[in-house]
């Protein structure tokens, strides 16, 4: 019933776009794939263009792969990356010509860490995308984290507009947006538990990763599916010329990685794995109990990918990873991801380039327990299967073409317990849930002139609740006003949402551009937290009949700045973001295994908006950056607080990090981060009063406190091992929380245990200062 | 899905071996006095009694000043029963027993404002039998108590348990429903963290039967910081009660059943 219009709308952008083409003076176009000479991977986001023509230049796509379109002529072809050396070639236009480019590694320069442009020298000044931060994952090693473990979410956490809610939370909070409101995604599978052991490590293993992109705004029309942000990860596909291990040996985790040729310079694969064994201290603890616990978790990433030829590419790629906590006898739970793609490369001709991916997504726990007459089983699981078609069409010097189809099948198993007989627990199923989605994107990267560049277009998404399944409908109440039963297959509700993206940038000089930018992004899939830490027991649960999706509208302007040679990077950015359809809990709810869980939801709206302020320094002996975000996020739902609007828990008005770098001599680089943030809004009582004999507190607003603000240095030393042939190895040394600062992790009240009748507040801290050291290898 | 989260609490702990508690002064806002409305019918001959009290700031003595001159009402069958006061804040009247199945209102008039509640009386069930669990736990041997009872099959019940240890209140609520264990013999081991069990304790235990609003008060209520143990909770607010005028307290008409073991 929609596929009209769609079509329609794809048919008339591409006859536009031929006319204009059609007018101008014959053009050719070079393309070809980028890549790092010594391993063979490609190159993402490097910079081509014609040194003769001004206003040219595209960046390699996800694969490395760049169409550039010109007149008829002889020009010099230059391609460069950052931490790698330009490469010139001279061409003749004359037809379509392809031309691979192998770049070779520059490590004599001293690299910034982060780039929010990584590999574009003033992209953050050319591009009309904005809202984007790109991490350079090689400069990782230097950043210090806690248990010295290289941690991409981690690091992101350090660039403003992210934010995250203390220790012990991997959970990131993106410009106002709720942390099931990022879209993660591993080699374009969605991630949907994105850190190990109740958030202090995330599931992305350093080791494995090639790209990491996160879009806080003016999200491209190929994203969809989550309101807030986009964290795209890609994975390293593997050395195609030679054999190569790499690992790290730490205090409380390590890794390895082997990758190599399957056939030289046709296909290559990668494996890594990483395990904990903090558990390994837990059997030298004198208490019985604690011998017997088992914590742990372990991660694999593989992949391999295969040019059958010039045009045509294979790749695989998966994940595996799993999170083990028990008491042996007693109980055992254990959660994880897998994930697995299977993605394929066609390049039609020099200017149209497809993929075709194949998804399996799984998220799954399990809690079980084994005591005596009280033994159950609760299995909750959600399974995607999904198909993407993504073209990009590389129509002009001022017109490249992005545009594609998704479809992806949900399965939601949201809690089924199991027990024996003889248990006290019963047994029971809830009802799975199904969902289709699918969607359909355009969007035009347009260059009209050389000061202007626009990303316009739109993304139109669909959902449908299908059966077989036994549906209620609730009132605001929550209680139910009808149940109809429906068949496999048999739709229950669908819902359309058109997404318009738009953005767009002016250069004001050569140093220093304005943007402004505008999305709509909509959301079917929600997390239920029940508690304010990120727990694996989390429920996730689809749009329906009671659940309408969430819907996101975000406007954001900034302003960017270059000084003289790129050295030092300046932005502002101010956004506006509006989000309908939120969901909450009714007062009182009980969530673990509610077969009608729908019926304890409240549903609101939300606004934020803030400014975000950034200097980089990329070069020179010390580099590093500085980041200030003042913002504010409100939540208001007629059934909570009385209507009022209050502020989010994750709201922080101030959040300051500074991280610097400063490489001393050859061999030794040091490091420091500092980090401030307000503290979480909290619901203080305001009163205390006396009921069955026990005090308890009165609380007349919800969130109108803060917790004691959060701050904490860190400080981190790398040294080089002496240079060999083929070996390199260093010492990694960290310290966090150098002055040991308590930061609250929850304050509670209790009576006072020498005098009753005061009662007194209770602060408890997770980590205080935390010393690491790492052993990395490489050969 | 307690013990889960008691255990998975412990872990957090084990990992930040460098993690710890500290009083601290937070400067809470005080709030104006609230009033507090407590009451309840039981299956026993008893005088009925309500409190009626005000809250105090955080920072004052917890001592909670009755609210005297209001009008208490409580409706037992067509008419009502006026309580008068008989200390600050205490309210009382006739013994009444109440009866399963019946339904029971109060009202409160307090500084022209008026306040009611209704309560049903759920259908009584007993305790099974009472015993001891030993744990090892960190090191030492803990004892917990445990309530064993039946839980009737295809009908909806709500259980509340109070507990005391030679007489001293322990503060943790405990409230469950059927919702995974209907129509099972049921086994509920209360831990708390009052009190260390020892050898020669009394404990007190009273299993009351309670109406689904009541349940939802006292499930809400033992959420909140200072009972959760570990278990951080969604953002806290006042537990829902069945007043149809915002007030804080409860109005509620339960089944007791009381026994005493002793620890051995």
């Amino acid at each position: 019933m929609y596929k009209f219009p769609v079509f329609y709308l794809l048919l008339s952008v591409l006859f536009c776009f031929c006319c204009t083409s059609a007018f101008a003076q014959k053009n050719y176009a070079v393309s070809g794939t980028v890549k790092d000479a010594a391993t063979g991977e490609t190159l993402i986001g490097a910079t081509v263009r014609m040194l003769e023509i001004k206003q040219s230049g595209v960046a390699t796509n996800a694969y490395g792969f760049y169409s550039l379109s010109a007149p008829q002529g002889s020009y010099t072809l230059a391609v460069s990356f950052v931490g790698y050396g330009t490469f010139t070639q001279p061409i003749v236009l004359t037809a379509n010509t392809q031309v691979n480019v192998s770049l070779t590694a520059n490590n004599t320069l001293t690299e910034v860490s982060v780039n929010a442009n990584s590999g574009h020298e003033a992209d953050n000044i050319e591009s009309a995308q904005m809202g984007v931060l790109r991490l350079d994952v090689k400069q990782l090693d230097n950043i210090p984290v806690i248990f010295g473990e290289k941690d991409v979410l981690k690091t992101i956490q350090l660039l403003p507009g992210v934010k995250t809610t203390g220790d012990g939370n991997t959970g990131f909070y993106v410009r106002g947006g709720g942390s099931d409101q990022n879209l993660i995604l591993l080699d374009e599978a969605v991630v949907y538990n994105a850190s190990h052991l109740f958030g202090f490590f995330s599931t992305f293993n350093t080791d494995a990763i090639k790209d990491v992109s996160m879009y806080k705004g003016g999200m491209p029309a190929q994203y969809g599916g989550r309101m807030s942000s986009v964290l795209d990860i890609k994975m390293l596909d593997g050395n195609d010329k030679n054999f190569g291990v790499q690992g790290g040996i730490g205090l409380i985790a390590s890794r390895l990685k082997v990758e190599g040729p399957i056939v030289k310079n046709k296909g290559s694969f990668m494996v890594s794995a990483r395990r904990t064994y903090a558990d390994m201290f837990l059997k030298l603890s004198p208490d019985s109990t604690t011998r017997n616990a088992s914590l742990y978790f372990y991660d694999i990433n593989a992949k391999a990918n295969y040019h059958l030829n010039d045009k045509n590419t294979l790749f695989v790629s998966g994940y595996f990873g799993k999170d083990v906590l028990g008491l042996k006898d007693n109980f055992e739970t254990n959660w994880g991801n897998q994930t697995g793609t299977l993605r394929f490369n066609h390049v039609f001709n020099s200017k149209l380039f497809l993929n075709t991916s194949l998804i399996y997504s799984n998220y799954s726990y399990i809690i079980e327990s084994y005591n005596a007459n009280r033994d159950f089983k609760v299995t909750s699981r959600i399974r995607d299967f999904n198909l993407k078609e993504d073209l990009q069409y590389f129509i002009s010097d001022k017109h490249t073409l992005y545009f594609g189809v998704n479809a992806v099948r949900h399965t939601i198993a949201p809690g089924e317990i199991s027990s024996s007989g003889s248990s006290s627990i019963n047994s029971r199923a809830i009802q799975n849930r199904y969902g289709l989605e699918a969607s359909a994107y355009v969007s035009d990267d347009w260059r009209p002139f050389d000061r202007l560049n626009i990303i316009f277009g739109t993304r139109l998404s669909w959902f449908s609740l299908i059966g077989p399944g036994k549906i209620n409908t609730y009132d605001t109440e929550g209680v139910v006003t009808a149940t109809n039963s429906y068949s496999s297959g048999q739709v229950i509700k669908t819902y359309f949402n058109p997404e318009p993206r738009v953005s767009m940038n002016y250069k004001l000089t050569a140093l220093s551009s304005v943007k402004a930018s505008y999305n709509r992004n909509t959301q079917n899939i929600h997390l239920l937290a029940n508690s304010t830490a990120s727990t694996p027991t989390d429920l996730y649960v689809m749009s329906s009949n009671n659940i309408k999706p969430g819907i996101s509208d975000q406007f954001s302007v900034g302003y960017f700045r270059n000084q003289a040679d790129n050295t030092y990077e300046f932005s502002a950015e101010a956004y506006y973001k509006h989000m309908n359809n939120m969901i909450d809990y009714r007062d009182g709810s009980q969530l673990v295994g509610n077969e009608d869980v729908e019926s304890q939801l409240v549903y609101g709206q939300g606004r934020a908006y803030g400014v975000e302020l950034f200097v980089k320094k990329k070069a020179g002996k010390l580099t590093g950056w500085i980041g200030y975000t003042l913002s504010k996020t409100e939540k208001r739902f007629d059934a909570i607080n009385s209507g009022q609007y209050f502020a989010a828990t994750y709201d922080r008005t101030h959040d300051i990090s500074l991280v610097g770098i400063y490489k001393t001599s050859k061999r030794v680089t040091v490091s420091a981060t500092f980090v401030y943030g307000t503290g979480n809004a909290v619901t203080y009582p305001q009163g205390k009063y006396r009921v069955g004999g026990i005090t308890t507190f009165y609380y007349p607003k919800r969130n109108a406190d803060r917790m004691p603000a959060y701050h904490r240095l860190d400080l981190g030393v790398t040294l080089d091992g002496r240079e060999h042939k083929r070996f390199h190895s260093s010492w990694t040394f960290g310290l966090y929380n150098v002055y040991n600062r308590k930061n609250p992790y929850t304050i509670t009240f209790r009576d006072n245990a020498t005098d009753p009748s005061r009662t007194e507040a209770v602060k408890t801290s997770l980590f205080g200062i935390i010393p690491s050291v790492t052993y990395n290898f490489k050969f | 899905m307690k013990a889960f989260y008691r255990l998975a609490a412990f872990f957090i702990v084990v990992i930040a071996f460098s993690s710890c508690e500290k009083v601290i002064d937070l400067n809470l806002k005080a709030a104006a006095p609230q009033l507090v409305i407590e009451g309840s019918i039981i299956n026993i001959a008893q005088v009925p009694t309500v409190r009626i009290s005000r809250s105090v700031g955080f920072d004052e003595p917890s001592s909670f000043p009755g609210v005297s001159g209001a009008t208490v009402r409580i409706t037992t069958g067509t008419s009502p029963i006026l309580l008068t006061e008989s200390s600050p804040g205490v309210y009382q009247g006739q013994p009444v027993v109440g009866r399963p199945g019946r339904t029971y209102t109060l009202q409160v008039d307090v500084d022209g404002q008026t306040y009611k509640a209704s309560s049903t009386m759920p259908n009584q069930i007993f305790i099974d039998s009472v015993g001891i669990e030993e744990v090892g736990f960190r090191g030492k041997i803990e004892k917990n108590v445990i309530v064993y009872y039946a839980d009737p099959p295809n009908e909806k019940n709500q259980y509340r348990f109070i507990m005391s240890i030679n007489g001293k209140l322990i503060t943790q609520v405990f409230a469950r429903n059927d919702e995974f264990n209907d129509g099972r013999t049921v086994r509920v081991p209360l831990y708390q963290d009052d009190v260390d069990i020892k050898t020669g304790d009394k404990i007190d235990l009273e299993m009351q039967c309670i109406d689904e609003r009541i349940y939802t008060y006292w499930f809400t209520f033992s959420k909140q910081s200072g009972n959760a143990m570990g278990n951080a909770s969604v953002a806290p607010t006042n537990p829902p009660n069945n007043f149809d005028t915002p007030v804080l307290g409860y109005f509620s008409a339960h089944t007791v059943n009381r026994r005493t073991v002793m620890v051995k």
